[in-house]
């Protein structure tokens, strides 16, 4: 049983590794998401969400450097630039292109969360 | 670049510890198992040296998880006959009693001329003076001569030997090593007094070899 214990060990740092990548990942996407649906409120209630996409683009790039170590950073890029794009869409008032790029964000982020769940498409 | 140099050190050390894990075999006297979850390790190290965008833990996650597995198996292994055979299969005897068995040898998809080339890595030229032969799981083949065929022991010819001992390194590189001192239960004196006695200088000595019967053997250091 002497030799089960490096076995039970690394068990155990795998299941920790997945569920602080789970939680993490399900937490940063979730206030992303909560965000997003604030900047799009203002945008439909002021013509302009500025402030609001900065806030979003300043979380993001916060949690972007413990996130890299979950995710795919090619996912995580395409996100940074969905939102720098937001970023440029939330100045000019009443363009259609800032929801586009709104909804954008929310797939890739979607994906994220996909990618991450326990599903039978995730193991086949 | 640097981020490739950074990862690939990361990786190997992870690497290098699911090998110590397995143990020392090398490919040919690995089980099938072994040789399946070695194959996979180093293909699941390549994604990440090669593709910088995949994060590096879900190589080492998978990693750990096979050395997991394989801890897991080995352990249930030495447990149960029945999973031992899952794992490893049979070992199969291809000669009996002189007769070669050709089911078996089709049973393992094994061609005479494989079977000679096997037996030619024993040093078995002629088939003939083969007693047994046994087709191990890891694809090792075991020969056992007939009798008359064996060669002669120090016990057939009736010689008395003294009991061997095991020669250890004691000096390498004129540096003294510990761990053989307190195997041999000697101190640096010891073995200072020794090199003394041959004339040697601990700086001069390559190798020195000592047993349990004070057998010596050193080497010089070239200048």
């Amino acid at each position: 049983m002497k030799r089960l214990i490096p076995a039970a060990i690394l068990f155990v740092l795998v299941i920790v590794a997945y569920i602080t990548s789970l939680l993490y990942i399900t937490n940063s996407c979730d206030k992303t998401k909560a965000l997003l649906d604030v900047s799009v409120t203002a945008y439909k209630e002021n013509k302009t969400a500025q402030k609001e996409a900065k806030e979003i683009e300043n979380f993001w790039n916060k949690k972007e450097p413990l996130l890299s170590v979950f995710v795919n950073h090619d996912r995580i890029d395409d996100i940074e630039t969905a939102i720098s794009l937001l970023n440029v869409y939330a100045k000019m008032p009443d363009n259609d292109l800032f929801y586009e790029y709104a909804d954008n964000v929310k797939i890739l982020i979607h994906q994220i969360m996909e990618d991450t769940e326990f599903t039978m498409h995730s193991i086949f | 670049m640097i981020t490739t140099i950074v990862r690939t050190i990361i990786l190997y050390v992870f690497v290098t510890f699911a090998i110590r894990v397995m143990g020392k075999r090398q490919i040919g006297d690995m089980q099938p198992n072994e040789l399946v979850i070695t194959l996979l390790i180093s293909e699941i190290v390549a994604i990440p040296l090669q593709d910088i965008s995949q994060p590096i833990l879900s190589g080492v996650v998978a990693i750990f998880m096979l050395i997991v597995l394989e801890i897991v198996m080995s352990v249930l292994s030495l447990k149960s006959v029945g999973v031992r055979k899952f794992m490893s299969g049979n070992s199969v005897v291809i000669i009996n009693n002189g007769v070669v068995d050709q089911n078996a040898m089709r049973n393992v998809r094994m061609t005479v001329l494989d079977l000679i080339e096997q037996l030619r890595g024993q040093n078995v030229f002629d088939i003939s003076t083969v007693a047994f032969a046994v087709l191990e799981v890891n694809g090792n083949l075991s020969v056992l001569l007939k009798s008359g065929d064996q060669p002669a022991t120090v016990k057939d010819i009736g010689v008395k030997k003294e009991s061997q001992a095991l020669p250890l390194p004691v000096v390498s590189d004129g540096k003294i090593l510990k761990d053989s001192l307190k195997a041999l239960s000697i101190t640096k004196e010891d073995v200072t007094k020794k090199l003394r006695a041959n004339h040697f200088e601990l700086n001069n000595v390559f190798l020195m070899t000592l047993d349990k019967h004070d057998n010596i053997s050193i080497i010089r250091k070239n200048s």
